[in-house]
């Protein structure tokens, strides 16, 4: 008996270009250059970084072929499949370069202890919606900033401290700015989170990949 | 079991939060649950045991509720109709 597995490898690859250690826009031309060769077929295009991916993959589909992605250790191949119908693109070659990832995912810098102007009543019940909201979102931030005002949500009597505990016995991380906490008389009144200085918070800010600012 | 009001608009939330506080009710204010269609997208969440009194005070005080759901631990629920 034939496995499905063996099945879906018999795709006839007709072309490999080896794409590593080369930078945009070369592994597209080449890619753009096989496809307007040849009448219809599969290639294989080895990279090695994500955006490589994405701009080989673009081109590809921007020309009316079919993209599939795989990861070979530390490189990427990208098989296209062009058909009879498919129209190389005569587009000029876009390098989207993607910023590096640095995996520190989400963080969310929260400087108030409510959400928005206008009207401060209204932005202290957004801020009751924020937190249960934020442990169902996807991707879920990894840390959480307490600063100036915001600092007085992790203090006691803060009617937010449960949904803020919560989140962090699910893992994510919570930093109240120490020097805030000290300003307010409220450094002993802390009660979820860590005690931050500005030398961490800096450090978290520029590390993730994106700060969201409440 | 976790029993959670909604309400047609923000100004009826926060009448009744301010109400039931008022009264000693122990309430939540809660971002209304993704499952429950509400105009408003904060509700109020309370144990079953009150919600006849809230029913009460909150007829008394013309805040009108929009609707009342029964939530089960396993995150299952059920509107209330009277």
């Amino acid at each position: 008996m034939v496995s499905i597995d063996l099945m879906r490898r018999e795709v006839i690859v007709n072309k490999r270009i080896d794409g590593r250690g080369l930078s945009c826009p070369k592994p597209v031309v080449m890619t753009k250059n096989t496809l307007e060769e040849m009448e219809a077929g599969t290639i294989e295009v080895i990279v090695d970084n994500k955006p490589a991916v994405e701009n080989v993959s673009r081109f590809a589909r921007n020309s009316g072929c079919e993209v599939k992605v795989r990861e070979e250790g530390k490189n990427f191949i990208v098989e296209v499949t062009k058909r009879e119908t498919s129209e190389v693109s005569k587009e000029e070659i876009v390098c989207q370069v993607e910023p590096q990832k640095t995996g520190k995912g989400i963080t969310v810098l929260i400087e108030s202890d409510t959400i928005g102007e206008g009207s401060d009543e209204l932005g202290a019940i957004l801020m009751r919606a924020l937190f249960p909201t934020l442990l169902e979102a996807s991707p879920r931030p990894q840390r959480l900033i307490f600063m100036n005002n915001g600092a007085k949500l992790a203090v006691e009597g803060s009617i937010y401290l449960d949904d803020i505990s919560k989140l962090e016995k699910e893992g994510i991380e919570i930093f109240v700015c120490g020097t805030c906490l000290d300003f307010f008389n409220l450094k002993d009144k802390v009660k979820v989170g860590k005690i931050s200085n500005f030398f961490e918070i800096t450090q978290i800010l520029v590390e993730a990949d994106k700060v969201i600012t409440i | 079991m976790r029993q959670i009001i909604t309400f047609a608009s923000i100004h009826f939330v926060m009448k009744a939060e301010k109400v039931l506080k008022k009264e000693g009710i122990d309430i939540r204010l809660i971002p209304t649950p993704r499952k429950i269609s509400s105009d408003c997208g904060m509700a109020i969440e309370t144990h079953y045991e009150n919600i006849e009194r809230i029913k009460t005070i909150l007829g008394n005080q013309k805040c009108s509720m929009d609707g009342i759901y029964r939530f089960d631990e396993k995150g299952g629920y059920s509107e209330q109709k009277d």
